[in-house]
């Protein structure tokens, strides 16, 4: 059976060679922060910091493909940022920014600038609007690129549950984008 | 664009805000080094460090030194002990084991038993034991045995009856009673002797044996000259029943005998 890039770059990360565990960081850190800024604000570096220490010191452990991988570091991160949360002893607390969709164009050409109409920033901020389960249903899913079963492990929640959430987490965006004011609150701040 | 989200198991996304809000969420990141990319790997060089040196730990990178570690214990063992075998220190079978290992060399080195001026060698022999308790002073079992014997066969012996033959055990009973007591198990056998020697004519010995105390100690005191002589003798100073007594008495102590000593009287 043929050894896909994924597998290489894991076995070559495992005998020490940083090249290949740069590969291996680089495919998921960037979904990572998202995640972990949208639901701990600024508990996201040092909650990545920890989950990377965790993902390196069990690295010949982990089993499983480059999907498995990416759904490994992602319940990892979620479990240090409940840690860290409780550290912190506090929930998000909402803060007034200027508006994320400020400058963006209202046009009915909708195909045409939809493209432009959110930058990334922006777009987490509207998922951080939703509850905290519906955004980290849609963060894990739809940033972190894990599927229902993944996503219901790493939550430990049913698989049922997390297409329930899914969904109304989909439907309230959709709705949050269709308010004449879209008032997105800085990052970090769901509601929980 | 719009189909994007329909990929897996993921619900289709018709609305192309939704989409575009979706698609700018997981957005590809700039190239170039990620945040926190240095911090990862600082944590990734320390993790490896940490595996090659525990690597290293569990490897036999310095076998020489093992064996040189080795090779001194062992001589340094040996060493100690053909010291304390030299010196007699060892425990006994270990000392003894030395000994043949070492002679095989040529190397004398005492035995476990050198110090022990031969007494060790005559430990646990019970069969060389002096003779103690009663059996060293004691009366024979055997005599004490015949005794009853001898009382028995008197009792039921019909050469009297009545009186006579009452006395005639008593006095078998007394005299072999204190025979035994008094340690002379050759006593019976004595007169046993006496006894067969008393069916032969010659009268000296009977004469000799003659002497005061044989008419009251007839069957324990007369040596060997049988009793059928301190009986005739007996009778002659004390009359017939004395005779019959002194002959009864005679045979009774002989042993089980007493039927040729009471044919032999006159």
């Amino acid at each position: 059976m043929p050894r896909s890039d994924f597998d290489r770059r894991l076995a070559a990360a495992r005998s020490g060679d940083e090249a290949s565990f740069t590969e291996l960081f680089r495919s998921v850190q960037p979904s990572l922060l998202r995640y972990l800024s949208t639901m701990g604000g600024p508990l996201a570096d040092d909650v990545a910091a920890d989950t990377w220490l965790s993902v390196v010191r069990g690295l010949d452990r982990f089993r499983g493909d480059e999907s498995g991988w990416k759904a490994w570091v992602f319940t990892i991160a979620r479990a240090r940022l409940v840690d860290a949360q409780r550290r912190a002893a506090r929930t998000p607390t909402p803060v007034d920014t200027d508006v994320v969709l400020d400058g963006c164009a209202a046009t009915d050409d909708v195909a045409g600038t939809v493209e432009d109409m959110f930058s990334t920033e922006a777009a987490l901020a509207l998922i951080g609007q939703l509850p905290a389960q519906q955004a980290e249903v849609i963060l894990l899913r739809f940033v972190g690129g894990l599927d229902v079963g993944q996503t219901a492990r790493a939550l430990g929640k049913r698989p049922g549950a997390v297409r329930v959430a899914s969904h109304r987490g989909l439907k309230r965006l959709a709705e949050l984008i269709a308010e004449p004011a879209v008032t997105p609150r800085a990052p970090g701040t769901v509601r929980q | 664009m719009l189909t994007r989200y329909a990929r897996k198991d993921q619900e289709p996304v018709t609305d192309p805000r939704l989409a575009s809000l979706l698609d700018a969420a997981a957005a590809p990141p700039e190239p170039g080094p990620a945040s926190g990319e240095a911090a990862a790997l600082a944590a990734f060089r320390s993790s490896s460090v940490a595996a090659q040196r525990r690597f290293r730990m569990h490897s036999p990178t310095t076998p020489l030194k093992s064996l040189a570690v080795a090779a001194a214990s062992a001589g340094l063992l040996l060493t100690g002990g053909i010291a304390a075998a030299n010196a007699g220190a060892l425990p006994g079978a270990a000392q003894d084991t030395a000994r043949t290992l070492l002679g095989s060399i040529g190397v004398d080195v005492p035995g476990a038993d050198e110090h022990s001026a031969g007494h060790a060698d005559n430990r646990g022999r019970s069969e060389q034991a002096p003779p103690t308790g009663d059996k060293a002073d004691g009366a024979d079992p055997e005599s004490a045995n015949s005794h009853g014997t001898t009382v028995s066969e008197v009792a039921r012996s019909d050469e009297s009856e009545g009186a006579e033959k009452g006395q005639a055990v008593s006095e078998a009973a007394r005299t072999n009673g204190q025979a035994g007591q008094h340690g002379h198990p050759q006593a019976p056998e004595q007169s046993a002797s006496g006894s067969d020697q008393g069916q032969a004519p010659a009268p000296a010995p009977a004469d000799e044996g003659t002497g005061g105390a044989s008419s009251d100690h007839a069957g324990v005191v007369t040596p060997n000259d049988g009793g059928t002589g301190t009986a005739d003798d007996a009778s002659a100073d004390n009359g017939g029943a004395a005779s019959i007594n002194g002959t009864d008495r005679a045979g009774t102590a002989s042993g089980g005998r007493s039927a040729a000593g009471s044919d032999n009287r006159p």
